[in-house]
C-alpha cells in the first residue's frame, strides 16, 4: 500500500531531523522542555499538512517560474494563521516559543516537502506525506526535549520524576546542551543503523 | 494565455486569498487574543495589586478611548461602587526604552494604591532593580492631584541610586496614570458601572 | 556606551548561532571548508544588515500606521526573498567579481533563518533605527565569527580519525556544542 508507505517513511528513512538533517534551528532552540517540543512539532505539522495539500491542489495552475514565491506566500499564510490561533488558544506556549513561531516559515522541511513531494504528487499522498513527516518531526522534538528536560531539571512534562536528591545538569537546558544532545542522538542512530547493516550481511 | 499574464494573475490571486483568510481570522480571534494577553501578561500583576477585590478585575476591564488613545482600566468594585482602579501607562526615558507601569489608584482618597512594572528592558541587575516591588512601595499613598516626580526633579519620590533613568521612567509612567485618572475620573467610573449593569 | 554593550552582547554573549540557534542549517552545511565559510560570512553580513533596515522601515512606516502588525511574518519573508533575488541580479550586472565570490550563497540565504530571525528580533526588542543598525551588523558579524572559527575546526576533521558513526553532522554538532560552551563563558560580561 503506497499510502501507508508514504506515512511511515516519516518515522523511518526520512525521519527529520535525524535522517534528513533539516529544520535544525527550531529543533535546537525550543527543546528545553518536552511540551515545548511537542507544541512546536504540532504547529509545524499543521503548517506542513496545509501547505502540502494546497501546493498539491494548485500544482497544475502555478507557473513554474514563480512557484517558489507562491509556495512561500502560502506557507507564510499558514504560519501567520498558526501564530494567531496559538495566541488565542495556547498563549503560554506562544510566549515560550517566541520568535520561533514566525520562524516556521523558514523551516527548510516545509519548503523542501512542497518542492520535492507535493508539487509532483496527488493531494491524498501529499497530505499523508505531510502528516507522516510532521509527526516524525514532532516525535523527534518531544524525545529531544524530554531528554534535556529530564537531565536538565529532573522533571518530564513539568512533573518532577527524579526526586530531590537528583542534582540537575544546568548544562543540558542551555545552548551547548542542545548541540551535544542532538549530536549524541545522531551518533547513536548511525551506530544502530550500521550494526543492523552488519547483521544483515 | 500569455505566460507573464498568467504568472502575475496566479500570484495576485494567491496573495488576495491569503490576505482575505488572515484578515478574517484576525477579525474573528482578536477579542480572544486580547483576553488571553490580559490573563497571562497583566493577570499576575493585577492580582497582586488589587488583591482582595470582591470582583474579578480582569473580567470587568473596560477600554476607555479618550484624547485619541485607548486605555484599559481594571476596576475593584465593592458594594456597587468603584473603589480602586488599575491602569497601564508607558513611562518614557528608560535606559532601554519605555517602561510599562501598572498603577493602582484609590478613588476614595485620590491617592496611589500601588505600583508594579509589567514590562521593561532595563539592564538586568542595574536598572531592573527599580522594578522591585519593595522600591515601588515609595509611591504608595502619594496624592494624585499633584505631579508625581523624582526628588531631583523637584518631586516627592527618591530615585534608586545607580538606576536614575529607570526610576525616572517609572515616575513618568505613574504620573501619566495619575494625570489620566485625575482628568477623567467621572467618565471612567461611569463606563465601569455601565458595563457592570 | 549603550551601543558598545549592544555590540558585545550581540557578537559574543547572545551570539545568534551559538546562543540563539539561528541559521544552523547553513552553519553545518557550508562550514566544511574555510573558503566557502568566508564567502557565506560575507553574504550573510551584507544580507542581514540590508534586510533588517528594510524590514524595520516596513514595520514602522507601513504596517504600524495601517494596523497590520499581525502580517509582519508574511511581509518580512516576501521582502527578504525578493531582496535576495534583487541583490543577485544587481550584483551579476554591476559587481562581477563580488558576484563570483558570493553569488552561489545568495539563494541559500532566503531560507537562512538568521536573516528573518534578526529582522524579527529588531522588532521584538523595540529597537530604534540606530540600535537596529548596530544590532544587525554585530549579530551578523557574530554569525560570521562563529562560522569561520567552526570551519577552522572542521578542516581538521579531515586529518583526524573519527569513529564512523560519529562522522559528518554528529561530530559537527558535538563540536558546535563545545564552542557554544566556550561562548557561554562570556555571559555576565555586559
Amino acid at each position: 500500500m503506497r499510502i501507508i508507505r508514504e506515512f511511515t517513511k516519516g518515522f523511518t528513512t526520512e525521519l527529520t531531523p535525524f535522517r534528513l538533517v533539516l529544520g535544525l534551528c527550531p529543533t535546537l532552540a525550543v527543546t528545553t522542555q518536552a511540551d515545548n517540543g511537542l507544541g512546536m512539532g504540532l504547529a509545524t505539522t499543521f503548517v506542513l499538512v496545509c501547505s502540502n495539500v494546497l501546493v498539491s491542489l494548485l500544482r497544475h495552475i502555478i507557473p513554474q517560474k514563480v512557484r517558489i514565491a507562491c509556495f512561500i506566500v502560502m506557507i507564510a499564510t499558514f504560519v501567520v494563521a498558526v501564530e494567531l490561533l496559538m495566541q488565542a488558544f495556547f498563549y503560554p506556549l506562544y510566549q515560550r516559543l517566541g520568535i520561533f513561531v514566525p520562524l516556521i516559515v523558514v523551516n527548510c522541511i516545509i519548503l523542501g516537502r512542497a518542492e520535492a513531494f507535493a508539487s509532483k504528487n496527488p493531494v491524498m499522498y501529499s497530505a499523508v506525506d505531510g502528516l507522516g513527516i510532521g509527526l516524525g518531526f514532532t516525535l523527534s522534538l518531544t524525545v529531544l526535549g524530554g531528554i534535556r528536560e529530564l537531565l536538565g531539571t529532573g522533571a518530564l512534562f513539568g512533573h518532577p520524576l527524579l526526586g530531590a536528591s537528583f542534582e540537575p545538569f544546568g548544562f543540558m537546558i542551555k545552548a551547548p546542551g542542545a548541540f551535544v544532545t542532538l549530536g549524541i542522538l545522531l551518533f547513536l542512530m548511525n551506530l544502530l543503523t550500521s550494526l543492523g547493516r552488519k547483521r544483515a550481511h | 494565455m500569455n505566460e507573464i499574464t498568467k504568472m502575475v494573475l496566479v500570484t495576485t490571486v494567491i496573495c488576495v486569498f491569503a490576505a482575505a483568510l488572515l484578515a478574517g481570522l484576525k477579525q474573528g480571534l482578536s477579542a480572544r487574543i486580547a483576553r488571553q494577553e490580559d490573563y497571562y501578561v497583566r493577570g499576575p500583576v493585577i492580582q497582586e495589586l488589587l488583591k482582595g477585590s470582591p470582583n474579578d478585575p480582569l473580567a470587568d476591564k473596560v477600554i476607555i478611548e479618550l484624547d485619541g488613545e485607548e486605555v484599559g482600566v481594571y476596576p475593584w468594585i465593592e458594594e456597587g461602587k468603584v473603589r480602586r482602579i488599575a491602569l497601564e501607562r508607558h513611562g518614557k526615558g528608560g535606559y532601554g526604552g519605555d517602561v510599562v507601569v501598572m498603577t493602582a489608584v484609590d478613588l476614595e482618597t485620590d491617592r496611589i494604591y500601588g505600583v508594579r512594572v509589567t514590562q521593561h528592558k532595563e539592564t538586568p541587575g542595574v536598572g531592573s532593580r527599580a522594578a522591585d516591588p519593595v522600591y515601588l512601595k515609595r509611591y504608595q499613598k502619594l496624592p494624585i492631584n499633584q505631579e508625581i516626580r523624582l526628588t531631583r526633579d523637584g518631586g516627592q519620590v527618591d530615585a534608586l541610586s545607580g538606576a536614575t533613568r529607570s526610576s525616572t521612567a517609572i515616575a513618568d509612567g505613574v504620573n501619566r496614570a495619575a494625570q489620566f485618572v485625575l482628568k477623567h475620573e467621572e467618565e471612567i467610573v461611569k463606563r465601569i458601572l455601565e458595563k457592570k449593569m | 556606551m549603550e551601543y558598545l554593550v549592544l555590540v558585545i552582547s550581540a557578537v559574543l554573549v547572545q551570539n545568534i548561532l551559538l546562543a540563539q540557534y539561528l541559521g544552523n542549517c547553513p552553519f553545518l552545511g557550508v562550514s566544511k571548508q574555510m573558503e566557502t565559510a568566508l564567502g557565506m560570512s560575507g553574504a550573510v553580513i551584507f544580507v542581514i544588515t540590508l534586510a533588517s533596515v528594510i524590514t524595520w522601515m516596513i514595520y514602522w512606516w507601513v504596517l504600524i500606521p495601517l494596523h497590520l502588525e499581525y502580517l509582519q511574518t508574511i511581509a518580512f519573508i516576501l521582502v527578504i526573498a525578493s531582496l535576495v533575488q534583487f541583490i543577485e541580479i544587481f550584483m551579476k550586472k554591476t559587481m562581477e567579481p563580488l558576484y563570483r565570490a558570493l553569488g552561489i550563497f545568495l539563494p541559500l540565504i532566503t531560507t537562512n533563518c538568521a536573516v528573518l530571525g534578526v529582522a524579527l528580533l529588531c522588532i521584538k526588542n523595540d529597537y530604534s533605527f540606530g540600535e537596529m543598525l548596530v544590532f544587525s551588523i554585530s549579530s551578523s558579524v557574530g554569525y560570521a565569527l562563529a562560522l569561520i572559527l567552526f570551519a577552522g575546526l572542521r578542516e581538521r576533521f579531515a586529518i583526524s580519525r573519527i569513529p564512523e558513526p560519529l562522522q559528518g553532522t554528529a561530530i559537527g554538532l558535538v563540536t558546535a556544542g563545545l564552542m557554544s560552551l566556550a561562548f557561554l563563558g562570556f555571559t555576565g560580561m555586559t
